[in-house]
């Protein structure tokens, strides 16, 4: 567990660094250094709005004065990235959490495999520096549409221990995850960050050439696709503390019809990926929906955002 | 035999003052506090409306306070070292029985105040600051929600006296 108070920060550097990738540079108000984090973590980020998104930072996690992050601008997303791009100025507030470890290196592995599909490159600076500090060897595999859309291929110049292979799918050029994991090394290990399709694509490959799970590690960084994270059909929530029953409606996730009914649940991601709008489960007979939990947490809690119910769930609310 | 007056013999003061400006925010060490009666502490999320609990609303919620003695004996007795930012109480207190002050006016420095209910601990509180057995340990010894009668200015080291 990881403590989940927010950081008065301020944002101190924008830059874009690729089409539609804009990069962020935050400093806390109140503290000299942010809390230590570890390659391969992410952050909640509040915008003034009230609006919470969660990125990975792709900053060196050992420099502590600033907290990195990169925001793709994605119109059709769920209007967080848009938010970013469009209503953030250097010197304006933000408040971000404390990191998260998520995509964590393997300590003993003399080789760590990157494999990155257009923005889920951003953890993947971190981890390369890291690896370069363990004196181990790193490879990116890096799959974009248009070379435009290529981030940080400057910083990854500079890491003498990776080697970065570039996949360009407009040129002709595709990313093959079955070709990738034919050269894997029987020691390597392989970290996957990007859009589900990706990370589908290389769990099969794995289970297909019987790479063992041990040795995969992977990152979503988009949840459940925002329609379907909402979606489904009606049922009830009792809460169990406040002797209430809140239904949910077809068209609204439970995160939704509880904080609409005024019960106040945390939220950040609404794509079952960051695991801050978890509450205890009593019973009932659940669909759980999300992507962080395992299945012995799913005994006694869900992820409001996008896990559902059949009839009436009890939680300890 | 006479009935006697409240007990009004200790005398303590402010050992600590904090404030957040929203929900889940690090609580800012400040040096003083500025109190606004009737609503709360300037700069504080419960005067502005966006804290944990500002969805119900509470007149005694206007400011919190702990005791220093408590924080102290949870580190001794428990092992848990709750930082005093960390309980998110806006005044910290050294000498001050907080379970006396309910019901009562109390003073700290030039402000007037009234001890509303004694605080109940809350999971929320363990989880944000991740501190496993710190609801458990703040169980009947929370500190004391209050509402604020005469506002001004309050300092650390301000007197805080119970009022007869």
């Amino acid at each position: 567990m990881t403590k989940r108070l927010l950081i008065a920060s301020r944002v101190v550097g924008l830059s874009d660094i690729a089409t539609g990738i804009r990069r962020f540079t935050l400093r806390p108000e109140r503290r000299e250094l942010f809390p230590p984090s570890v390659a391969g973590s992410y952050v909640t980020v509040r915008h003034q709005s009230g609006l919470l998104r969660t990125y990975s930072l792709c900053g060196d996690a050992d420099r502590r004065e600033t907290f990195e992050f990169a925001v793709q601008r994605e119109p059709d997303g769920r209007g967080g990235s848009m938010l970013f791009h469009d209503d953030i100025d250097i010197g304006d507030p933000v408040h971000v959490s404390y990191p998260i470890p998520s995509l964590v290196l393997a300590e003993d592995a003399p080789e760590h495999v990157f494999v990155a599909g257009g923005i889920g490159v951003t953890p993947f600076l971190p981890l390369a520096l890291e690896v370069d500090r363990r004196g181990q060897r790193s490879v990116l595999h890096y799959a974009v549409r248009s070379r435009s859309q290529l981030a940080f291929l400057e910083e990854f110049a500079g890491i003498a221990s990776l080697t970065v292979k570039v996949y360009v799918s407009s040129e002709g050029n595709r990313m093959r995850i079955d070709a990738l994991l034919a050269g894997l090394n029987a020691t390597a290990h392989l970290y996957a960050c990007g859009p589900d399709r990706l990370l589908s694509a290389v769990s099969d490959a794995c289970e297909t050439m019987a790479v063992g799970p041990e040795r995969i590690h992977l990152e979503s960084f988009s949840g459940l696709d925002p329609a379907k994270a909402r979606a489904g059909d009606p049922f009830t929530v009792n809460l169990r503390l406040s002797k209430r029953e809140i239904a949910v409606p077809a068209d609204k996730s439970m995160l939704q019809a509880l904080n609409d009914a005024g019960v106040g649940v945390d939220y950040s991601c609404e794509g079952g990926v960051c695991g801050a709008c978890r509450v205890t489960l009593v019973s009932g007979d659940v669909i759980h929906r999300d992507i962080c939990l395992t299945d012995a947490a799913r005994a006694e809690t869900i992820i409001t955002c996008v896990s559902r119910g059949r009839g009436i769930v009890t939680l300890q609310l | 035999m006479t009935s006697s007056a409240p007990e009004t013999t200790f005398r303590g003061v402010v050992a600590g003052l904090y404030t957040c400006a929203i929900a889940g925010e690090e609580m800012a060490i400040r040096q003083s506090l500025t109190l606004i009666a009737g609503q709360g502490v300037e700069g504080d999320r419960y005067l502005l409306g966006t804290g944990y609990y500002s969805r119900r609303p509470h007149e005694d919620r206007q400011i919190t306070l702990i005791e220093a003695e408590t924080l102290e004996s949870i580190k001794r007795d428990q092992g848990i070292d709750l930082p005093p930012e960390e309980t998110r109480r806006n005044v910290v207190t050294r000498g001050v029985p907080l379970a006396h002050l309910v019901g009562r006016e109390f003073r700290i420095g030039n402000t007037r105040l009234y001890g509303g209910r004694l605080n109940v601990p809350c999971k929320y509180l363990e989880d944000l600051n991740d501190r496993p057995g710190v609801f458990n340990a703040l169980v009947n010894r929370s500190g004391l929600n209050a509402r604020i009668l005469e506002g001004g200015d309050i300092h650390l080291g301000d007197a805080i006296e119970a009022l007869a």
